[in-house]
């Protein structure tokens, strides 16, 4: 029915009951390492994944083709007040197959603070050095050389010279030889170009025997006197969701690994036992506010921010970890193709058509925060999630702060003028009126409209079935045989971009899986 | 009076009135009273002409080129678009879509505003950009939420349109790091 080495789509197998060691709930960053790993070191692995495989043919470049196929609800996923758009990825390879490939550890402090607030002794940068290092080699991770940064990313290394602002160029997981810099990362690559998790761990894990089951959407796990023992999957269309069939799994252990909303809402979908009612709580997302700079004077070089690498550089002048500190906004450049883009250009009609029009003449930043606020996550119908989530009156001065610094950085690389999607727009020529417009009181909820793409931490690791749902391995505290390998498993927000510490952390959970086998 | 014109009005009392009244029923809720006002069917699963109808007209009040340069929503299918995009969203989300569409249609009926009071449909472009105004603006966020998802969805029928993109600057056929299976076809 399914052959070692195999990629099947579910719909091919209505009726069947599968067996297997280990079964793999998700195919993103966290849940292709354990898949990876667990296949080369001889086990028997099975992977489910609702969304599909891609090839780099099938990347169409058209936003209204691709958001359906790559991201979760077709990109329309939000909070249920709608306040904050969440966009995450499904197919093979999960969010890793839109992502800007930037790659970065885990901070220092943030480790501080999970061991000492957490209970989490062993996670110092020591020892992670060499998960981390190996996630680095594995996945190609490089400096940004100086020839691949767009003009957009320009703008941002000219603002951090001229105020002389913490950041600088990052690292990417890209290919230098495949990677032809078309700009659309964030639609999946034409080219083959990202060191991702589709083209470098899967393929991998499929040559030394694991197997994968694709449109495959886990919708309950079984479980047996507090053990897993197995699964009931529905054969979905990838794209729409709609059910095909059905498929029962069983298995000795599970690793969830279908995201910081899918892992708890299957769990709770489940009903696993969950007494002091953690699953699905402590829920961060680093939502971000847009801010744009127009470069429209008659001298001014064209932006065309939809060409080149999206994202280079970065501006940690007011991105701090401590908790009491109102600077924690992490500033890289924003981009998007011009359906995404026209969601962030404030108004409708002639004055939104006019900026719409200066296009390739807006550069733009994201302001992302290094979130305290913590919402929650329970399961929907289908594949929507609940999502509940409120940002705090101190979240909204940092992003405040953050704010600013992006208009600030916009006004010394040289922008004629800020703007702001503000319900009433900001736009503003110098930083008197910048700092005018903004305070913490005249921001809300759609005020400015946030996006986040970085949900984590609503399974997170600990010491205590009372302080978390799962210990420093990713192993679940009350269910036998449950493990997590994504952003669940982080206990805090980690204020940067998760897919290193992901992967390296699923390193983590497949070794601790293997030493108990 | 019946209980739909009760309602309608109770909604367009006091501001914390609505602003409870609308967290009490949902999204939904409001839809159905929404048909019912318009005297129109509601699905959830799929969306009738006459809210293409709405889709269409808040188009073309969104995108709106006074120098002519851009073509106009319905010169371009972008509500054509719209429809294709939706009919591959999960089934939640299409029933969110046609409830939006509900609402918006019939508030406008409804709802104090400087508009006249017709269905959003009905209205004339100026009032139609009132009426937009006030729900892009409005202090309420279940009206701002409103106008930002049609906005969002709009975005994506009128700006993937390939027509729509020489005047902004925007090509993929010109992209050199675009491969040819790329360029080939595509919505024109």
């Amino acid at each position: 029915m399914t052959e070692p080495g195999s990629m099947t789509r579910a719909s091919d197998l209505d009726e069947v009951q599968l067996e297997t060691d280990v079964l793999v709930v998700g195919l993103g960053a966290g849940g292709s390492m354990v898949f990876h790993e667990l296949a080369r070191a001889g086990v028997d692995v099975l992977a489910c994944e609702l969304g599909g495989e891609y090839e780099p043919e099938a990347m169409t470049c058209r936003e209204d083709e691709m958001l359906p196929r790559l991201f979760m609800e077709g990109g329309a996923r939000a909070t249920r007040d709608f306040s904050v758009r969440i966009l995450q990825g499904k197919g093979v390879g999960g969010s890793t197959i839109h992502n800007t490939n930037l790659c970065k550890r885990l901070p220092d402090e943030i480790l501080r603070q999970w061991r000492d607030e957490h209970g989490l002794d062993g996670l110092t940068p020591e020892a992670l050095e060499e998960d981390f290092a190996y996630v680095e080699q594995l996945m190609g991770v490089k400096r940004i050389p100086d020839e691949r940064v767009n003009a957009q990313n320009a703008v941002l290394e000219r603002g951090l010279d001229a105020l002389n602002y913490a950041g600088g160029r990052m690292s990417h997981n890209r290919s230098h030889t495949d990677c032809k810099e078309s700009g659309f990362c964030e639609l999946g690559c034409p080219n083959n170009g990202k060191q991702n998790a589709a083209k470098v761990l899967v393929p991998a894990g499929l040559e030394a025997g694991g197997r994968v089951i694709t449109g495959a959407q886990v919708t309950q796990l079984k479980e047996r006197n507090s053990e897993v023992v197995g699964a009931h999957v529905a054969a979905v269309d990838p794209v729409d969701g709609r059910v095909q069939g059905h498929i029962g799994i069983r298995c000795e252990r599970v690793v969830l690994a279908a995201s910081a909303t899918g892992s708890p809402s299957l769990y709770k979908a489940s009903s696993l036992p969950d007494p002091n009612r953690l699953v699905g709580t402590n829920l961060h997302m680093h939502p971000a506010a847009v801010v744009m700079g127009a470069f429209d004077r008659d001298d001014d070089a064209p932006i065309n921010g939809w060409l080149g690498n999206p994202q280079s550089v970065e501006c940690t002048e007011v991105l701090e970890y401590e908790h009491d500190s109102d600077k924690r906004a992490w500033i890289v450049t924003g981009f998007a193709h011009p359906a995404g883009a026209s969601t962030f250009v404030p108004g409708f009609g002639a004055e939104h058509t006019a900026l719409m029009k200066k296009y390739g003449r807006l550069a733009s930043l994201i302001v992302m925060l290094h979130d305290h606020s913590a919402g929650r996550v329970s399961p929907a119908d289908g594949q929507a999630v609940n999502i509940d989530y409120k940002l705090s009156g101190e979240d909204y001065r940092a992003l405040e702060v953050g704010i600013k610094a992006a208009g600030r950085l916009m006004l010394a690389a040289g922008a004629r003028e800020v703007i702001a999607p503000l319900v009433q727009p900001v736009r503003a020529t110098n930083e008197a009126q910048l700092d005018a417009a903004f305070t913490a009181d005249n921001l809300g909820p759609l005020d400015p409209p946030l996006a986040a793409v970085h949900p984590m931490s609503t399974m997170w690791m600990g010491t205590t079935p009372e302080n978390s749902v799962v210990d420093a391995d990713g192993r679940h505290h009350l269910v036998r045989n449950l493990w997590v390998a994504d952003g669940s498993l982080f206990p805090t927000s980690i204020g940067g971009p998760p897919q290193i510490p992901i992967y390296t952390f699923g390193r983590r959970v497949a070794r601790a899986m293997l030493a108990t086998m | 009076m019946g209980p739909v014109d009760t309602l309608w009005r109770w909604l367009a009392g006091s501001r914390d009135a609505v602003a409870r009244r609308a967290e009490e029923l949902g999204l939904a809720g409001a839809a159905r009273v929404a048909a019912r006002t318009l005297g129109e069917e509601l699905s959830d699963d799929e969306l009738h002409d006459w809210q293409l109808e709405t889709l269409s007209a808040f188009l073309d009040r969104l995108v709106h080129d006074p120098d002519g340069e851009l073509p106009t929503a319905s010169e371009v299918g972008a509500a054509e678009t719209c429809a294709t995009f939706i009919s591959r969203l999960p089934a939640a989300r299409i029933a969110q879509i046609s409830h939006v569409l509900a609402v918006f249609e019939a508030g406008a009926v409804v709802l104090p505003g400087a508009h006249a009071r017709k269905r959003f449909t009905r209205l004339d472009p100026p009032d139609q950009d009132a009426y937009l105004s006030g729900w892009a603006t409005s202090d309420l966020p279940q009206r701002r939420t409103i106008f930002a998802a049609l906005k969002s969805i709009g975005g994506i029928g009128y700006w993937s349109r390939d027509a729509t993109w020489a005047p902004i600057g925007y090509s993929i056929e010109d992209n050199p790091g675009v491969p040819d299976h790329a360029k080939s076809g595509g919505s024109s």
